[in-house]
């Protein structure tokens, strides 16, 4: 099975860089309020950006 | 006669025999518009002139024995988001409150080509996204329809309307098929035309139908597909049907009625001469979640990105924090969701190598109470992999609200989906409907 790094150490990391560019785009009361849900998106885009997939293996 | 209790099939018939006028049916769906909507509030704008002018012309020509299509007379709900010319689309929001198209979407055209008259809009949520609009549940308005083809799929089973017209990116049209009792179907995304439609995220929106019979599908299906729809190369033969039940994840997502319902359909389909076996998930399954939200976030962004910025009150606080989330990805990270989303969907498709038709609950349950739309848990992966998949009533849940299941084929395949619907129907032999 394909397991999500859901509980990577690079989670965490992401989470924050989410986290700066949501403070530079919304401002750092609105960033904070979505620091949950960014959170969630960074344990998705980890498990995106993890995925192996080859140029020869494109369907 | 109680035309509002008739199916499409039953009073296309009718109309076709002479013996129901187009005029005298819609003004009989008016009168239980007047009587039911104000509870329910699955329609947003009815032209009721408009209507019964189109309803006059449509029964000159039926005296004269000129039909212009499988539809003729039928009168047909159109979410609100579906451009319809000279008639209000407001997409469920301020934003576009007067908004007048001065075209008509694709399916609209079609439907209008194929005779149906479109009776009028039926509410979405805001924006098609989570955030609720005012429809109840028919079956107990203290309970949500579903969304985000909340009104479509509510004036069908308060019986306003016999067909209605939906959408869905997730699972708009499965689940509030499934919470309110009727037949619904989202075909393969390339089957029916989305153009003229407000986008969620187009590389997942689809089209979808509600009715209160698979033989209703199939007609409207047939007017609305943009290719030809052969039936299957042979009639429906139950004992040569494979029907792969998927336990995990699904199951373990339903409630134990719902468990239960599956359980005794499953009893009664092989009883019925159907090959009835579990199925395996592939090892990308898991990744269904991440694939799906990735591209619905970045999609809803690059569609509200102007809007927002415009009309920032005309949001609904689901939908700004999709856009604002979706605003946070970078380039290279959607695309690598639309690379592996291929991966998904050849994975996925190999289900079919085993099974002709995938059963699975419609919802965990019957619909919630409250105005939240629910979880498209059960429509999800179907969606994403673009698999046709149709919602049937099963039975009532002890509340005595519906429960719903949920079959699905490979892409392109609506031909053996409908005709196994049509067997899965019979046997279920759903006769219930709401008390308003």
């Amino acid at each position: 099975m394909i397991t999500p790094p859901m509980n990577s150490p690079t989670v965490p990391i992401l989470a924050d860089e989410l986290h700066r560019r949501a403070v530079e785009k919304f401002g750092s009361e609105r960033a904070d309020a979505l620091r949950p849900d960014l959170l969630q998106l960074a344990r998705e885009l980890e498990a995106i950006n993890s995925y192996d997939i080859g140029f020869e293996d494109e369907p | 006669m109680n035309p509002e209790a008739l199916t499409l099939v039953e009073a296309a018939g009718k109309i076709r025999d002479g013996v129901l006028s187009p005029l005298d049916y819609v003004q009989s769906l008016f009168a239980r518009v007047d009587a039911v909507d104000p509870r329910v509030q699955a329609w947003t704008t009815i032209d009721r002139a408009g209507v019964l002018a189109e309803a006059r012309q449509m029964e000159t020509e039926a005296r004269k024995k000129q039909f212009r299509g499988a539809l003729h007379g039928i009168p047909v709900g159109v979410k609100d988001i579906f451009y319809t010319k000279d008639l209000k689309t407001t997409m469920g929001s301020t934003a576009f409150a007067d908004f007048v198209p001065t075209y008509d979407a694709s399916v609209v055209k079609r439907l209008k080509n194929a005779g149906a008259i479109i009776m009028g809009k039926c509410v979405t949520t805001i924006l098609v996204f989570l955030d609720p609009g005012p429809t109840r549940n028919p079956w107990n308005t203290e309970h949500t329809p579903g969304g985000s083809s909340s009104g479509s799929a509510a004036a069908v089973a308060a019986r306003t309307c016999p067909v209605s017209i939906g959408s869905q990116t997730v699972g708009s049209v499965g689940r509030p098929g499934a919470y309110n009792g009727v037949v619904s179907i989202m075909p393969t995304q390339s089957r029916v035309n989305m153009a003229g439609a407000f986008p969620l995220a187009w590389s997942l929106d689809h089209v979808g139908i509600f009715s209160r019979s698979v033989g209703d599908i199939e007609v409207t299906l047939e007017c609305l597909s943009e290719t030809p729809m052969p039936s299957h190369p042979r009639r429906v033969d139950n004992h040569k049907l494979r029907i792969g039940i998927v336990k995990e994840f699904f199951l373990d997502k339903a409630d134990a009625e719902t468990r239960g319902k599956i359980d005794e359909l499953a009893g009664a389909l092989m009883n019925a001469g159907f090959q009835v076996a579990p199925v395996s998930l592939p090892a990308i399954f898991d990744l269904h979640p991440a694939i799906l939200r990735t591209l619905v976030r970045s999609e809803a962004a690059s569609t509200h990105e102007q809007l927002i910025l415009a009309k920032p009150n005309a949001y609904g606080p689901k939908l700004r924090d999709l856009v604002q989330m979706g605003e946070l990805i970078d380039a290279s990270t959607y695309l690598r969701a639309r690379r592996i989303r291929k991966h998904y969907q050849r994975d996925m498709v190999r289900l079919f190598d085993h099974f002709d038709v995938l059963l699975t609950p419609g919802a965990p349950g019957p619909a919630p109470a409250g105005m939240a739309t629910g979880d498209p848990v059960m429509q999800a992966p179907w969606t994403l992999a673009d698999f046709p998949t149709m919602t049937l009533p099963v039975g009532l849940a002890s509340n005595g609200l519906p429960l719903g299941i949920q079959l699905s084929a490979a892409p392109l395949h609506e031909g053996l989906l409908l005709e196994t619907a049509r067997a899965v129907e019979e046997v279920i032999g759903f006769k219930d409907q709401p008390r308003l």
